[in-house]
């Protein structure tokens, strides 16, 4: 049984230990990421010919814009800052793994003006640690990312839990990790009842 | 050296045990919000403040701590008509406030989040500069353990390399994972 335990705690971890270190570089960018300070890098401008039909809602140029341009790793439910300016131009920012685009719709021109900036690799990484199978994106690369994100989700449930069998089988009476594990418990419910 | 490295593998891990089945649950419940049912239980009530106390949505906030032991971060302000209205939230407590320099009054809806939910706010809580220390503690707590997985993962290798009649078949399985984890980061930062 503890051969056997240890032999799943051990491909378990072999098969997701991408995933370990890319949530390792996670916690450090969500930690670092005012010390970090503009990770984005320098804004890159294009512009794209674009003819909106008329009597479309806001929405629906939205989804005729994403149909034509077809931005990679996009999708049309993941756009944020709806909005028109003064001169009655629509804005609006598709969020993705690599960055941002900021597009503006020159309807009377029959033009887009799309401005991406790229994500740091650490901000990036950070992203694809949290993208997950309920993302809209339907992407192909980002389909089979979360695919693997999930399997080292429930595998990482899997050797924590086989973890602590391994340990109680082998070596109960470990004061140092004893001590520890009863520490580390302690303090996370002292903690989690502090944040009402 | 393997025994060594045996026991910096269970200290690391039976220290960040809590936190490692934190993370994993409100991945979990994020990721399947259809599977929980995750319902905040919403009170309202209405007190009084001064509208020399409120004469910014940061000095009613101010009072609202002191006065009337409300707890968490000011999440954000905007002016309304009468008056102005924002929300403080805690990790397991929304607060949602209107106030009226007319009546000199605030609205204070609060929602007190489920067992998960506050989980999943725990989650997201990183870095070290937010308003209130118990945030900046599980900040630290996020750091310390981003370490440790690394840390985990390093002589997690280092120990199924020492296993000789391992090594086959865990190269494989690790050459699996490396293959289609390094080509998906590459192509999908590429793309």
């Amino acid at each position: 049984m503890y051969a056997l335990l240890r032999q799943v705690h051990m491909y378990l971890g072999l098969l997701s230990w991408t995933f370990l270190l890319i949530l390792g570089i996670a916690g450090l960018t969500g930690t670092f990421r005012y010390a970090l300070g503009g990770s984005r890098g320098e804004p890159h401008v294009r512009m794209e010919a674009c003819t909106v039909p008329p009597n479309l809602t806001d929405k629906q140029v939205v989804e005729h814009v994403w149909e034509t341009l077809q931005l990679p790793l996009t999708a049309p439910q993941y756009m944020f800052g709806l909005q028109r300016d003064r001169d009655n131009r629509l804005s609006f920012t598709f969020y993705f793994e690599n960055g941002i685009s900021n597009l503006t719709v020159f309807e009377k021109e029959n033009r887009l003006r799309i401005e991406t900036r790229r994500n740091s690799l650490w901000e990036y990484l950070d992203n694809l640690h949290a993208t997950a199978v309920n993302t809209p994106i339907r992407d192909w690369r980002i389909r089979l990312w979360t695919y693997y994100e999930e399997f080292s989700t429930w595998a990482l449930l899997a050797m924590a839990l086989s973890g602590t069998c391994l340990w109680l089988m082998s070596r109960p009476g470990h004061r140092v990790a004893l001590a520890l594990f009863l520490s580390s418990c302690t303090l996370f419910l002292v903690l989690f009842i502090l944040s009402r | 050296m393997y025994r060594w490295f045996r026991d910096i593998h269970l200290f690391l891990a039976v220290l960040a045990f809590p936190f490692i089945l934190m993370y994993c649950v409100s991945t979990i419940r994020m990721v399947h919000r259809s599977w929980f049912s995750d319902k905040i239980h919403w009170t309202e009530r209405e007190v009084e403040v001064g509208t020399f106390d409120a004469e910014s949505g940061r000095a009613l906030a101010q009072v609202l701590f002191q006065q009337h032991g409300l707890r968490g971060e000011v999440a954000q302000i905007t002016s309304t008509e009468s008056g102005f209205q924002m929300a403080i939230e805690s990790l397991g407590t929304l607060n949602q406030i209107q106030y009226s320099r007319q009546t000199g009054k605030a609205t204070i809806r609060s929602g007190v989040v489920s067992f998960l939910q506050r989980l999943a706010g725990i989650h997201e809580t990183t870095g070290l500069r937010h308003e209130t220390n118990l945030s900046n503690v599980w900040g630290l707590s996020a750091f310390v353990v981003s370490i440790i997985f690394a840390l985990l993962g390093l002589t997690g290798i280092y120990m199924w390399f020492h296993f000789h009649k391992e090594r086959k078949i865990g190269a494989i399985l690790l050459g699996l994972n490396l293959a289609y984890s390094l080509g998906l980061i590459v192509l999908i930062r590429t793309a």
